[in-house]
């Protein structure tokens, strides 16, 4: 669904992305793991078709985001760190506009329900501006869209930062039902343990370079830890 | 997707966005006020030119006393009135005369009477009035600007664009329309509250206010674009405000001033007071030549003696010559006044904000050519005058009281409607404005393809 092949992206004399490769199937789970800069947001900003590869491509579903966005986008999901939606809006209204934006056919007032509902959202959470909405919620309606795009690849960069324990763990819930329902997703995160726990496979990246790539079933976290840490330079 | 859909979301929070009602009861209050200082000028000026209507009844009633024993012309108080949707706008009306003295053997240098009496402040003549084109003109842009400067930097500050863009959505198109809304729900509230308070001042005109709607929805538009293309290569909110204050100032306040400097070198104003001294000198070497020439020269006695003294036709001969003579200083300041004017109403093709004021200024009659127009017809009025008090001198017979009564009266010839040729052509240079930026903002589109 998802295959970076030979990726490489230069911002001016900086080498943001170094000949990266690799392909995330339908209901696989990708973790990229590495520090600030280490070209995660990078990559995901160029299957989303927000940059142009220097070389190499990136394709979803064997599409090119820079030759075909619209029909890229239209089996993509993106979840920021953040989920930045229009605050004047409520939670359903702003899952309404994007549903729209998306070109999702059945938008029935119940299939929108159901959406926000099956993400986790309180029913009266629903008619509430998002400006009053915490960063779960704004992350739940982001899984709402999910959902009801039914997207066959989630793009998430970092999106458990920021949230409290519970918050991310039921958010990482709702991403194991995508993944279990076929979703291929790609997520950038510097949290190595829930990495660990909900990865397919795990891509340690460093300075643009992906250097090492780990089958997340066959290493414990205590291992993952240490290799992360070996790969960053820094021997625990 | 359906633009009604994003229409419809984007006036529901701009509608719940609080800043958009204050910004337009603020535009309300102001434009309230502007136009209640519009209809008083109005209203003063009316009864100027009641007090000088009056005087010519006076003076019209005065000299029929003299009907049957001198040669009498009736001498004429022309005004300039105020245009029907005169409340929009003062404009130039204080720049030039509203009134003339006209009369047959009148000094032609002396047809206009400047009357400022109804300026309370010479503050006001050297900073404006503060009527509605002033609102429309300098506070409009900055209604639109509040409302449009960061619609979608405000979004790719936010992140929210992001989350737009990875949706299967066209830039162009998603933007237009959001400009579109802009559009419908602040721009067509202010047109209409510009035309509710010039209705209420007194501006009724049915093609007054549907030229005054036209200029305003276009010269908003004309903002609306602008801060379309700010958008496209901004990022932040701060940086698009930035812009958009420094295009506001530019185009509403330093572009016409430098463009007026920029007249003045190219095309300078010809000193009034250096042309009054050389003509009053001019003036008055003529009229000494003439009485030297007179008592040198006197007439011969008629016999018998003629019904209107001789003196009168020697008078009326010396006022004719004087007139002649000084013809060429006169045509040749008006030409440097006119190559002046010409370069002003040049600039306005280049510049919204002045072809705005331009339009609105004809919309409401108190524009340049008007005044002129007006000075044409006194001049030709008092050139009327002349005529028939020669046909008399000429028949040496006195008017009789109903010619008197029949004598021609000033009246203002048709100076154009709302929508004459120059609104038009005001009209024209904003579409084409609004078009040319619209080209640009195409062509930057590509800028705001990424979040």
């Amino acid at each position: 669904m998802l295959c970076a092949k030979n990726l490489t992206k230069d911002h001016g004399a900086h080498r943001a992305l170094d000949d990266v490769n690799f392909t995330v199937g339908p209901g696989e789970v990708y973790c990229l793991l590495g520090a600030n800069g280490a070209g995660k947001s990078t990559t995901i900003k160029l299957f989303l078709g927000f940059l142009k590869p220097t070389s190499g491509c990136a394709e979803v579903d064997g599409l090119d985001p820079q030759q075909e966005p619209q029909a890229v986008r239209r089996r993509l999901l993106y979840i920021p760190e953040t989920v930045a939606l229009y605050d004047e809006l409520t939670g359903y209204e702003n899952l309404d506009y994007f549903a729209r934006l998306a070109g999702v056919a059945d938008r029935s007032p119940a299939r929108l329900r159901e959406s926000l509902t099956e993400a986790g959202l309180a029913a009266n959470a629903f008619n509430r501006r998002v400006g009053q909405y915490s960063k779960g919620m704004r992350q739940k309606v982001g899984i709402a869209l999910a959902i009801i795009k039914e997207a066959k690849a989630l793009l998430l960069d970092e999106p458990s930062s920021g949230l409290d324990p519970e918050a991310s763990s039921e958010f990482h819930e709702l991403l194991m039902r995508q993944r279990d329902q076929g979703a291929a997703i790609l997520m950038a995160t510097h949290d190595l343990f829930r990495a660990r726990e909900v990865a397919t496979t795990i891509g340690i990246m460093q300075a643009g370079r992906l250097r090492r790539t780990v089958d997340a079933s066959k290493i414990t976290a205590n291992d993952l830890e240490s290799l992360y840490l070996e790969e960053m330079g820094r021997r625990s | 997707m359906s633009c009604f859909v994003i229409v419809g979301y984007e006036a529901r929070r701009l509608v719940r966005d609080r800043a958009l009602p204050v910004l337009l009861s603020l535009l309300l209050g102001f434009g309230g006020y502007a136009a209640w200082n519009g209809a008083d000028w109005v209203q003063k000026r009316e009864a100027a030119i009641a007090l000088i209507k009056a005087e010519e009844q006076e003076r019209i009633a005065f000299g029929r006393r003299f009907v049957e024993t001198q040669l009498v012309v009736p001498g004429l108080l022309a005004a300039l009135p105020p245009g029907v949707m005169a409340p929009v706008s003062m404009g130039q009306a204080d720049n030039y005369p509203f009134n003339a003295d006209v009369s047959a053997l009148g000094d032609y240098t002396m047809l206009f009477e400047r009357v400022w009496s109804d300026i309370g402040s010479p503050a006001v003549r050297a900073a404006g009035r503060f009527d509605l084109a002033f609102v429309i003109v300098f506070l409009l842009p900055l209604v639109i600007l509040a409302a449009a400067y960061d619609l979608w930097s405000g979004e790719r500050e936010r992140g929210i664009a992001a989350m737009v863009l990875s949706q299967p959505v066209a830039i162009g198109p998603l933007i237009a329309v959001k400009a579109l809304t802009r559009g419908l729900v602040v721009l067509f509230p202010a047109t209409a509250i510009v035309l509710a308070v010039a209705a209420w001042a007194g501006a009724r005109e049915p093609l007054g206010l549907a030229a005054l709607a036209l200029a305003v929805i276009l010269y908003g538009a004309f903002w609306l674009v602008i801060a379309v293309v700010i958008n496209l290569v901004t990022r932040r909110s701060t940086e698009a405000a930035i812009a958009a204050g420094a295009i506001w100032l530019l185009v509403v306040v330093m572009a016409p001033s430098l463009t007026l400097t920029a007249v003045d070198l190219v095309a300078p104003a010809p000193s009034e007071m250096g042309f009054a001294t050389e003509l009053k000198a001019r003036k008055a070497e003529i009229t000494e030549r003439q009485r030297l020439d007179r008592e040198a020269n006197p007439a011969p006695a008629r016999s018998p003696a003629p019904t209107i003294p001789e003196r009168l036709r020697a008078l009326y001969a010396d006022r004719v010559a004087l007139d002649n003579e000084i013809a060429p200083m006169i045509a040749a300041h008006q030409q440097a006044k006119r190559a002046r004017r010409d370069a002003l109403d040049a600039v306005r093709f280049f510049l919204p904000s002045v072809a705005v004021q331009d339009a609105l200024d004809r919309i409401a009659g108190s524009d340049a050519d008007r005044a002129l127009a007006f000075e044409d017809q006194a001049r030709a009025a008092q050139l009327e005058l002349r005529h028939l008090y020669k046909s008399h001198l000429d028949r040496d017979a006195l008017l009789t009281p109903a010619e008197y009564d029949n004598a021609p009266r000033f009246q203002l010839r048709g100076t154009g409607g709302a929508f004459q040729s120059g609104v038009l052509a005001d009209l024209a240079t904003l579409f084409i404005a609004n078009l040319l930026i619209l080209i640009a903002a195409r062509c930057l589109r590509g800028q705001a393809a990424t979040p």
